[in-house]
């Protein structure tokens, strides 16, 4: 794809190069501004800028045609990239009437024209990119591409075809081929270039899994279509586009800047986020949110101190901004200072009192710091802010719990890991706990072995291997099966010093003695286990 | 701050005539002056050269409009509404209307803040208009809307979003559900024309939550009409978030800034009382690699449909999510519905991303005999039909009908299958605005509107846009979002009742569809047991319209689908130019089935359940 970018600046360059002076007035396009008053400044700035130059080179009785073409192209261009469509369009297509022979303003066109759903005038642009390069590689698979969106799968696989044939290898064209396919209902075939596409791109085309599943599907092959399904991701399959990637990076204002640090964060790539986001800060900055997302990268760099600062200049500006109170809590947490770290989430939800993941992180070290009375007014709260039930925390029921374990509140607690079940089906840590505190509990009226047990071994086999067994001792003891409870235990113990968990085994032992002595095991505190135990230093990576 | 979503950030990151009406021959001569007898060929319409569709709302005294509230905060609630209703609360045989109202919505602020000012003096409140249709035996009629809202009782006052409409009681009058930002509130009919808020008591009151579309749905067959509600988003009017557009402007944030929240399904108990049954009725799935707990699944819910998608007979329940993976739930006949939307085909675009679903209807457009899908979406994604091929499987062809590139450039939100011209087959139409503001309009102070759109089913799986010629109403562009259909003026063709934010509500009446001969039927329930004598409509009811030489049509009986709003139960076929009357098969909810010979056309007949023909299995 490379190579496309070589053609274009030379057909740029062509153009530029041509034309004459053309005294006719350009005034008309010009004024077809969009109105700015809502833009930011910055944008509002350079728009106003772009056209100041605009109207110098239209003015000027010397510029020949390429020169204007360009610099309507130009406002065009900038337009385009602030998604002012309507406003860009008719500068493109003036540069396009001054230099007919560059192919960029079609190109441009084209996916303007895309982009708002005008489907037949983006073929007809496309079509006129092929007109001045037939083989333009990037113009037919876009071609392709608004073919298929147009529900034209025969008119799009020839494109891919063509394509094809000048790459062999080429990933997108295979897909594309795929596609027309599955759109024509050619199943097999449909197969064929999808898997073919898979494979060239050493699996890493990962969005062609979802159409690859329907094709599946529709041979009836549910087995590879279900696999294909749990492969897929929502990410397009396209070429390199230099022309287009350039358009990406002309605005300069520090949400633009913010947005392309975003991307650059969520793509993993910490370095090009940071520098987005410091060339964000140099327009703006005061700004508390750029200035955060920067110390946010730093930390994904590893440099934890860059981002303490970043945080707390972020505060500096901001004292309010609750999520650098939340940032800098999780760094405090794991450097061990958590008196601090507390301080600052204890800021984070006074300041954004519905800032769940604020308060639940606040529950949970408040809960590790022993602190259960506290902890659980945490947890209370974030049950009435609606965190029972919420699929993303289910830490919240679970912590509340197990609060309530530790303060010995062993019937509340009961009840509480049963709501979690019932809400979390697939989370089997509530079965789990549920199961150790039924057969531990020091509360009679709380122990129940034989629904314990029950709760065990209906726990997937994956879940009961983490608990080294000991869990499934605890309830057979306590349903007076003693000697298996032994053997269990003696095999967790096992376990325990194979996985060089031999810290844990002077306590096992204690469990064992127990067992072989015909006594179940009582604690004030069964459950032990806490699956979330990690999450906050595992939360800044 | 953008909330969980943005986590890699954030983690520091019815033998009776319904009503007595028949199909009024006054109406149909003053739409065209052709009876019956008179209409002509499928291109009929387009010679006759009069608007299809004709808007009467202010015209009839139906004189609301929706106050969103707007002061310049964006705050998220005020894009979404406002949905529409109708029903016919008085039982009179006529639709009435229920129109849903916003207020001002942050700490402290006053109407003097509204960036568009109501028009009304009074508070805003959701407004319940009587429909005083009256049609003489000379066949001439009078016809407008009073304001019954005060002496109705029904406070909706909150921040409404959407209205659902169904029978909770089996008492024969049909109760409301109002969606609002605050709380969701149910109102029970009396059946001397007030309601009574009964949320609290019923036990479906959710405070904190965000309902948008609900659906009545018996889902367990137990003959008590249950609740889906769709939530939306997990906001809260503390959010700060900003959202500027590419320009920088700021504009509403998109709902992934938020998060969703869980939907709900609430079983009624038959006693007054529902029960939250989300997390043990709602499963999830086996397949497609859905590995987290059901309550993971669910999106920020914006549509909501019911129908039976895989033909077992019993109802499954279809959501369109904003942005993320729609549902699909599927009634596995013991309490329980699993989500199998991914597999199915119908959770993602042909491409496998999620996209903006909005409004959604289910509807049998190609007449063989299941439920297909219709969705509306954000520009760009344009609408997805969505064909069922029997067993509740889908295949994507919104691109090969022209329902998808045909709505690329508009964000679409109420929508629905109708056969506007009741030539037989399922039309569809879009109601549209948008989210983000549209450059270039300088003068507009809320400017997201867009014309609505209307698609004819020409058969064989293609649609045409026939917008340009359906009436100078389509040529407005205004905010839409809600839209109900339905016969409102009992002439034998379907109306559309359309919800403007910061607008009118529009009453688009169809001066075309009965041109041609139709069937209307109401599907009620048995009125043994009901004190007002009325049976109540059984929403989820399937009906087979059989002819010779003709395809089975089928149809079901409805209120829900569309994005927000509250549709007309009965159900209306249209027949094109056949004079004959039909045979009809009833597939009721309960799972009985049920046969009727010789329906009369050209007017609206109920069937009670139970005093049909009974068809045993075999005759299935």
């Amino acid at each position: 794809m490379r190579v496309a970018l070589l053609f274009w600046f030379a057909a740029a360059a062509g153009a530029c190069g041509g034309g004459s002076p053309d005294a006719e007035s350009e005034a008309a396009p010009t004024a077809a501004l969009p109105d700015l008053s809502a833009a930011d400044v910055f944008v509002r700035e350079q728009v106003r800028a772009q056209h100041a130059s605009l109207m110098a080179i239209v003015q000027t009785p010397t510029a020949n045609a390429g020169r204007r073409a360009d610099a309507y192209g130009d406002m065009g261009k900038l337009l385009m990239a602030a998604a002012l469509h309507d406003a860009a369009e008719p500068h493109l297509r003036r540069a396009q009437t001054l230099a007919p022979d560059d192919a960029r303003w079609p190109y441009y066109l084209g996916h303007l024209y895309r982009t708002t759903g005008a489907l037949d005038d983006s073929v007809a642009a496309f079509n006129e990119v092929l007109r001045i390069r037939p083989e333009d590689a990037l113009t037919l698979l876009w071609l392709g591409e608004v073919h298929l969106l147009a529900g034209q799968p025969a008119e799009a696989e020839p494109l891919f075809r063509t394509q094809l044939a000048m790459q062999p290898d080429s990933v997108v064209a295979h897909v594309g081929i795929g596609r027309a396919a599955l759109a024509a209902n050619d199943y097999a075939r449909a197969v064929e270039f999808l898997e073919e596409g898979l494979r060239l791109s050493g699996q890493t085309a990962v969005g062609v899994h979802y159409p690859l599943a329907l094709a599946y599907r529709g041979l009836g092959r549910l087995d590879r279509a279900e696999a294909h399904m749990r492969q897929r991701a929502d990410v397009a399959i396209l070429a390199e586009d230099p022309l287009m990637e350039e358009l990406d990076t002309l605005i300069e204002s520090p949400r633009a800047y913010e947005r392309r640090g975003n991307r650059a964060l969520s793509r993993r790539d910490w370095v090009t986020a940071s520098e987005y986001f410091r060339r964000g800060l140099v327009l703006e900055p005061a700004d508390p949110t750029l200035r955060h997302r920067l110390g946010t990268a730093l930390f994904q760099m590893g440099d934890a101190g860059g981002a303490f600062a970043e945080f707390e200049r972020t505060l500096q500006t901001a004292p309010g901004f609750a999520l650098a109170h939340f940032s800098l809590g999780v760094l405090l947490e794991g450097a061990g200072r958590r008196p601090e770290a507390i301080e600052r989430f204890e800021a984070a939800v006074r300041h954004e009192p519905a800032y769940i993941e604020a308060r639940l992180a606040l529950a949970g070290l408040l809960r590790r710091e022993g602190r259960f009375e506290q902890a659980l007014v945490e947890y209370e709260m974030l049950m009435e802010q609606g965190a029972a039930g919420d699929p993303r925390i289910e830490e919240a029921p679970f912590g509340h719990a197990i609060t309530l374990v530790r303060l010995g509140r062993h019937a509340h607690a009961r009840d509480r890991f049963m709501e979690g079940m019932a809400a979390y089906p697939d989370q089997p840590f509530f079965a789990h706990a549920l199961a150790r505190l039924l057969s531990g509990a020091t509360d009679p009226g709380v122990r129940d072995g034989t629904r314990a047990l029950a709760l065990m071994e209906a726990l997937p086999e994956a879940a009961r291997s983490l608990d080294l067994g000991e869990s499934m001792a605890m309830t057979l003891a306590e349903t007076g099966r003693f000697g298996e409870a032994a053997r269990w235990q003696r095999g967790a113990i096992e376990r325990a010093m194979r996985g060089r968990r031999s810290d844990l085994v002077p306590d096992m032992r204690e469990k064992l003695t127990r067992y072989e002595r015909g006594l179940p095991w009582r604690s004030d505190d069964p459950v032990e286990f806490d699956p979330f135990l990690e999450r906050s230093a595992g939360a800044i990576r | 701050m953008n909330r969980m979503v943005n986590g890699a950030i954030r983690i520091v990151l019815i033998a009776a005539v319904f009503g007595g009406c028949a199909a009024d021959p006054a109406s149909r001569t003053s739409s065209g002056g052709n009876g019956p007898s008179e209409v002509t060929g499928g291109n009929s319409m387009d010679s006759v050269g009069s608007a299809w569709f004709v808007e009467r709302a202010a015209a009839l005294n139906l004189d609301f409009v929706h106050f969103n509230g707007a002061s310049g905060h964006f705050y998220y609630p005020e894009i979404l509404p406002p949905g529409v209703g109708l029903l016919d609360y008085d039982n009179d045989g006529d639709l009435d209307v229920f129109l849903v109202q916003g207020r001002m919505l942050g700490p402290d602020a006053s109407v003097a803040d509204a960036l568009l000012p109501p028009t009304s003096a009074s508070p805003p409140t959701g407004r319940l208009y009587r429909n005083d249709l009256e049609i003489g035996a000379d066949g001439n009629r009078s016809w407008r809307f009073v304001d019954v809202t005060e002496q109705s009782g029904l406070t909706a006052d909150g921040y409404g979003f959407g209205v659902a409409a169904g029978d909770i009681d089996n008492d024969g009058w049909v109760d409301l559900f109002v969606t609002s930002f605050e709380s969701d509130r149910l109102f029970r009919n009396g059946g001397d024309g007030t309601f009574t808020a009964v949320s609290d008591g019923a036990g479906i009151e959710a405070r904190g939550a965000f309902g948008v579309s609900a659906a009545f749905v018996d889902y367990d067959r137990d003959g008590w009409l249950d609740l889906y509600v769709g939530n939306n988003v997990d906001y809260d009017l503390d959010d700060r978030t900003e959202c500027p557009n590419t320009a920088g402007a700021r504009d509403y944030c998109p709902p992934e800034t938020y998060g969703g929240l869980p939907d709900r399904l609430y079983r009624n108990l038959g006693n007054g009382t529902f029960d939250d049954v989300t997390p043990t009725a709602l499963r999830h799935a086996n397949t497609g690699g859905v590995s987290r707990a059901t309550l993971g699944r669910f999106g920020p819910a914006l549509g909501v449909a019911t129908a039976d998608f895989d033909g077992d007979g019993w109802l499954d329940v279809y959501v369109a999510n904003d942005g993320t993976e729609n549902l699909l739930w599927l009634n596995q006949r013991d309490g329980t519905l699993t989500d199998a939307a991914l597999l199915s085909g119908a959770a993602l675009s042909g491409l496998g991303t999620p996209e903006a679903g909005m409004g959604v209807d289910a509807g049998d457009f190609d007449d063989d005999g299941d439920e297909d899908l219709f969705m509306t979406h954000l520009t760009t994604e344009g609408n997805n039909l969505y064909v069922n091929n029997g067993s509740g499987m889908f295949q994507d062809e919104s691109a090969s009908s022209r329902l998808g590139p045909g709505s690329l450039p508009y964000t679409g939100w109420g929508s629905a299958w109708f056969d506007f011209d009741n030539d037989g087959r399922l039309d569809v139409m879009a109601v549209n605005g948008t989210v983000v503001a549209v450059d270039g309009r300088d003068d507009d102070p809320f400017p997201y509107g867009q014309r609505n759109r209307l698609f004819r089913n020409l058969g064989h799986g293609r649609f045409e846009d026939v917008t340009d010629r359906a009436g100078a109403v389509f040529e407005l562009s205004e905010v839409s979002r809600g839209a109900a259909f339905g016969d409102i003026d009992n002439d034998g063709d379907v109306d559309v009742l359309v919800g403007n934010n910061s607008g009118p509500a529009r009453l688009l009446v169809n001066t075309v569809g009965n041109r041609r001969h139709w069937l209307g039927l109401r599907l009620v329930g048995s009125s043994k047991d009901s004190p007002s004598g009325h049976g109540r409509d059984m929403l989820g009811a399937r009906v087979a319209v059989i002819r010779e030489d003709e395809p089975t049509r089928w149809r079901r009986a409805r209120s829900d689908g569309s994005y927000a709003s509250a549709n007309d139960p009965r159900v209306l076929i249209g027949l094109g130019e056949s004079t004959a009357a039909p045979n009809v098969e009833v597939r009721w909810p309960s799972g009985r089935t049920e046969a009727w010979d010789d329906v009369a056309i050209d007017r609206y007949t109920t069937l009670i359940e139970g005093q049909g023909r009974h068809l045993p299995e075999a005759a299935r």
